[in-house]
């Protein structure tokens, strides 16, 4: 398909020179200049300004903010976070894409609207239906209460609160990945006396790997970064329940610039790793998808 | 899948569905549903619960109160005007990362994910910075007696930030799809460049331009960790939606907070419902065309 | 192993795409099934093979050398299975994907390392691909992948070797060699094998049997001499080959085509049938005159002799078109040109009365 693309550009571009179809070299320069003016404004200037205010002080200060009790314990706590959502998330996307790109059952266009929910809802709200469940005044409260189970304010609430954020991200980017690659290979596989499981592993998930490493991307980049839900049910407090998000806006709240945006730093490095790993990602499928068949083509005399 | 052979009950599943031999579809299907039931359905149900078992006197009360109508007026419109300013500038940029090469195409391109990538804390304490009366850009638009952060254009630019990728990501591939031969086939019949673009490109990319402001649209209403810092959270003029929510919730309003969430959430479905319908339109089009 | 279908139906919602369908296929044989597009043929295959289920009932059976197979899964059946993609695995080399099915297998039947190894490389000599053992599918040609897929098949040592439009994604040069070489590879293992193809000519020349099938029924088995020269009914008939089609009635015994009468011995015992003349285009001969004879009146429209044969199109009575065929010395004998008004009277027809072929051939 991308080879498909490629010969398309190389043609449009000669068909452009002869049919007068191309821009206007004029129009083409303001285009480009236009845009990435508007880039530069929304985009590169505010991450050039994390890193510049976290060096405001100096490497030494900058530093010296990671000494912090506090902000250790935040970051501790979005590992913890990342590290029980994410597994989850995986484990959730690949019965879903297996369910429904490799079979036929009515209701299949309503689960995949379903899963796609979370995407739809406030990151406040995606916090707030979990204190309507679990709070005081909610569902469940009274019970938990009276068993000195604490969710909201507390650990688990933050890790549900992040799975249903990032709940997504998995199973949307397989779903449609697996109903292109349709069930044929698993078929041969099964008809060649593999197992289910054998069939998975070997056959289905190598197949699905990249696009797998995408989603996990995404989900591991807004578990460690969501900032809204979080900031619901998680109660603030500091050392406790502060994720790294959430210790950005205490520091920031508090004046205390060159820290905050020495922790931000951190998160904006990992957007940047994440940026890095999905441009590779991208790069590699586009590659496999673009390998064309050798040009050795079968003669008769091969065969015969 | 072993069956008794002529039960009438594995008969009727026969009919319904066309059976697989791939295993694990009980299961996978199962765990599926278990999982969203519990993660998504029942907790979203608890909202809509909540809100339908308060009393309705209160729920009207807080919905219609001066200050949650300014927050809804402000985060509308705001939305609106960062959907449209990225409807705008997002079709320049598709337009130039799609049909023009130049060195550092890729960098610009892995860029505009930037939104999605940075968490939203970390954009809105930079946006401050940046935008603030002392920061690189805004110490220069206040020359100009323009005031960017903690004001309405503050929440705006912001929601723009935020919104970017949505169009960009929607346009490109509506871009890479249209078919060299049929501008081609246009100029031919003596069709200028303009003519070309109005009559030819734009009603092809209109479904993806028209989805990506409705994503676009509807991220910024429920966005709220880039707005809070710069927004300034003054009540009747730079409070957002979402931020109510958590003043109300702070204040152990539930019900309030219930009620604000409750038309917010109808009006996200609504959005949602209506980009459905955009994608189903756009790809009915495209199978008759 | 000789494979046995017993009854078997097959529906998709209210769609019979099989239709209690029995056929047996002799140890060691090469058949064909053949059919157009939605004739059943895939499913039957897919249904032998255990990929599809199908309508279960107390008479249904498919018994491999008489043993019921129909509940065993499809990994137990041990068919070697040709998907019409190939279907190979994407990720694996050449010789990953033939050793896939004796690496799966449980730590008890797996073959050892060595003889694993040794039983690719022998497949790999046999496809002639020994050279690109290591190369991904993407990196091979249609036929390429096509032997690949055999010889992955084949590495299970199937009882049974099923293919499913062996030759359909490959274009036509191509196919006419690997036509030759599945013929002669059968020749050699000997497996017994059944293929499903839309192509009369690959099944007439590949086939030792050919299943003839329409609708989600088998119209006919046979030799390909059998259905070719004595198809069972007008569809075989028609779908083996071009056909000039002629409708008439039955008139005090005999068929009547216009001015073309066909008196079968013994006579037609069902006057006011509707009736179907079949005939082959090299099997109706062209006259100057009627010469007494029940000949069509014609007219020829149009002349093609670069080809192997003469074609010759005419227009009948009712603006009926009529394709004819002849030898190239035989043209030269008696020369045509368009607009000649001729007549044509068949040397070799096949008569069908209600879709029953009735006295069969008639010379």
């Amino acid at each position: 398909m991308a080879g498909t693309a490629k010969s398309r550009l190389t043609r449009r571009r000669t068909a452009a020179t002869i049919a007068g179809t191309g821009d206007p070299a004029w129009v083409r320069w303001s285009i480009c200049l236009v845009s990435l003016a508007f880039l530069g404004l929304f985009l590169a200037v505010p991450l050039a300004a994390v890193f510049t205010e976290a060096l405001r002080k100096g490497v030494g200060a900058y530093l010296e903010s990671f000494q912090n009790r506090d902000a250790l314990a935040a970051i501790r706590l979005t590992l913890l976070v990342a590290g029980i959502a994410v597994p989850l998330n995986i484990v959730f996307g690949l019965a879903a894409s297996w369910a429904i790109a490799k079979f036929e059952f009515r209701g299949k266009s309503v689960l995949i609207t379903l899963i796609d929910l979370p995407f739809a809802v406030s990151p406040v709200i995606s916090g707030l239906i979990y204190v309507l469940l679990f709070g005081l005044q909610g569902w469940l409260g009274p019970w938990l209460a009276a068993h000195h189970i604490q969710i909201i304010f507390a650990v688990p609430g933050i890790v549900l609160a992040t799975i249903f954020v990032t709940f997504p991200f998995v199973a949307r980017e397989l779903i449609p990945l697996m109903q292109e690659q349709g069930t044929e290979e698993e078929e041969a596989a099964l008809v060649l006396g593999a197992s289910g499981w054998q069939t998975f592993w070997r056959v289905t998930l190598p197949n699905v790997k990249w696009g797998l490493l995408y989603g996990v991307i995404l989900c591991n980049a807004r578990a460690m970064g969501e900032f809204g839900a979080v900031s619901v049910v998680s109660g603030h407090l500091r050392g406790q329940t502060n994720t790294m998000p959430l210790h950005v806006e205490i520091l920031y709240n508090e004046y205390n610039f060159v820290a905050a945006f020495a922790v931000a730093s951190l998160l904006a490095l990992l957007a940047l790793v994440t940026l890095v790993l999905k441009a590779i990602v991208e790069w590699r499928t586009q590659r496999e998808s673009t390998e064309l068949p050798a040009s050795t083509p079968t003669s008769l005399q091969e065969v015969t | 899948m072993e069956s008794p052979p002529s039960s009438p009950a594995f008969r009727v599943g026969v009919g319904r569905r066309r059976r697989s031999v791939l295993p694990g579809f009980g299961l996978t299907l199962g765990y599926t549903m278990l999982y969203l039931s519990l993660v998504v359905l029942i907790p979203l149900s608890a909202l809509f619960f909540k809100t339908a078992t308060a009393p309705w006197e209160h729920i009207w009360e807080t919905v219609s109160s001066a200050r949650v109508l300014a927050s809804f007026r402000l985060t509308l419109g705001a939305s609106f005007v960062a959907a449209l300013i990225n409807a705008v500038f997002g079709l320049g940029v598709a337009w130039m990362l799609v049909r023009y090469t130049f060195p550092g195409r890729r960098i610009v391109d892995a860029v505009v994910d930037l939104p999605f990538a940075l968490p939203t804390a970390v954009s809105g304490i930079a946006l401050t910075t940046v935008y603030a009366p002392t920061g690189w850009i805004g110490r220069w638009l206040e020359s100009w007696g323009i005031k960017a952060a903690f004001s309405p254009l503050g929440v705006t630019i912001a929601l723009t930030f935020i919104g970017l990728p949505f169009v960009v990501r929607t346009l490109q591939p509506a871009l890479e799809d249209l078919d060299p031969e049929v501008e081609e086939a246009a100029a031919s019949l003596g069709a200028g460049r303009w003519q070309v673009f109005r009559y030819v490109i734009v009603p092809a990319i209109l479904p993806a331009l028209l989805t990506g402001f409705a994503l676009a649209f509807a991220r910024a209403l429920g966005e709220y960790g880039s707005v809070v810092f710069i927004a300034g959270n003054m009540p009747m003029k730079t409070e957002i939606v979402p931020l109510l929510i958590l003043v109300k919730l702070e204040q152990y309003d539930y019900t309030g907070a219930t009620a604000i969430a409750s038309v917010m959430l109808a009006l996200s479905f609504l959005l949602l419902l209506s980009i459905n319908l955009l994608q189903w339109w756009s790809t009915r089009r495209q199978a008759a065309g | 192993m000789s494979i046995e279908v017993r009854n078997i139906s097959k529906s998709f919602g209210s769609f019979l795409a099989l239709d209690n369908v029995s056929l047996q296929v002799p140890d060691g044989e090469l058949v064909a099934l053949l059919g157009p597009s939605g004739s059943g043929k895939t499913t039957l295959l897919r249904i032998i093979a255990g990929l599809e289920a199908f309508d279960l009932t107390d008479e249904s059976a498919i018994l491999f050398d008489g043993r019921d197979v129909a509940r065993e899964a499809v990994g137990r059946r041990r068919v070697g299975f040709v998907f019409q993609h190939y279907a190979l695995f994407r990720h694996m080399t050449v010789y990953q994907n033939i050793a896939f099915g004796l690496r799966v297998r449980t730590k008890q039947t797996r073959p050892t390392k060595d003889e694993i190894d040794r039983r690719v490389r022998e497949l790999l000599q046999l496809i002639q691909l020994d050279t690109l053992a290591n190369r991904y599918p993407s990196q091979l040609s249609g036929g390429q992948r096509q032997r690949v897929a055999l010889a992955r098949a084949l590495a299970i040592e199937p009882k049974v070797l099923l293919l499913d439009e062996p030759f359909g994604a490959l274009d036509a040069k191509v196919r006419q060699g690997l036509r030759r070489w599945l013929r002669r590879l059968h020749d050699e293992i000997h497996v017994t094998s059944v293929f499903v193809t839309h192509d009369q000519e690959e099944a007439l020349e590949v086939a030792d049997r050919i299943v003839v099938m329409n609708q989600g029924r088998i119209e006919q088995v046979g030799t390909p001499d059998e259905v070719f020269h004595q198809p069972a009914n007008a569809f075989v008939m028609d779908f083996l080959g071009n056909v000039n089609l002629f409708h008439g009635r039955v008139e005090a015994g005999r068929a009547v085509f216009g001015s073309l009468v066909i008196d079968p011995p013994g006579g037609l015992q069902v006057d006011g049938e509707s009736a179907r003349l079949l005939i082959r285009p090299y099997d109706l001969e062209i006259h100057k005159d009627n010469r007494g004879q029940a000949g069509l009146p014609a007219r020829i429209t149009r002349i093609q002799s670069a080809g192997p044969v003469v074609k010759i199109e005419l227009v009948g009575g009712n603006d009926q078109p009529i394709y004819v065929e002849m030898a190239h010395d035989r043209f030269r004998q008696e020369p045509r040109a368009v607009g000649d008004e001729v007549f044509v009277s068949p040397r070799v027809s096949r008569l069908f009365v209600e879709d029953r072929q009735d006295p069969g051939e008639r010379e």
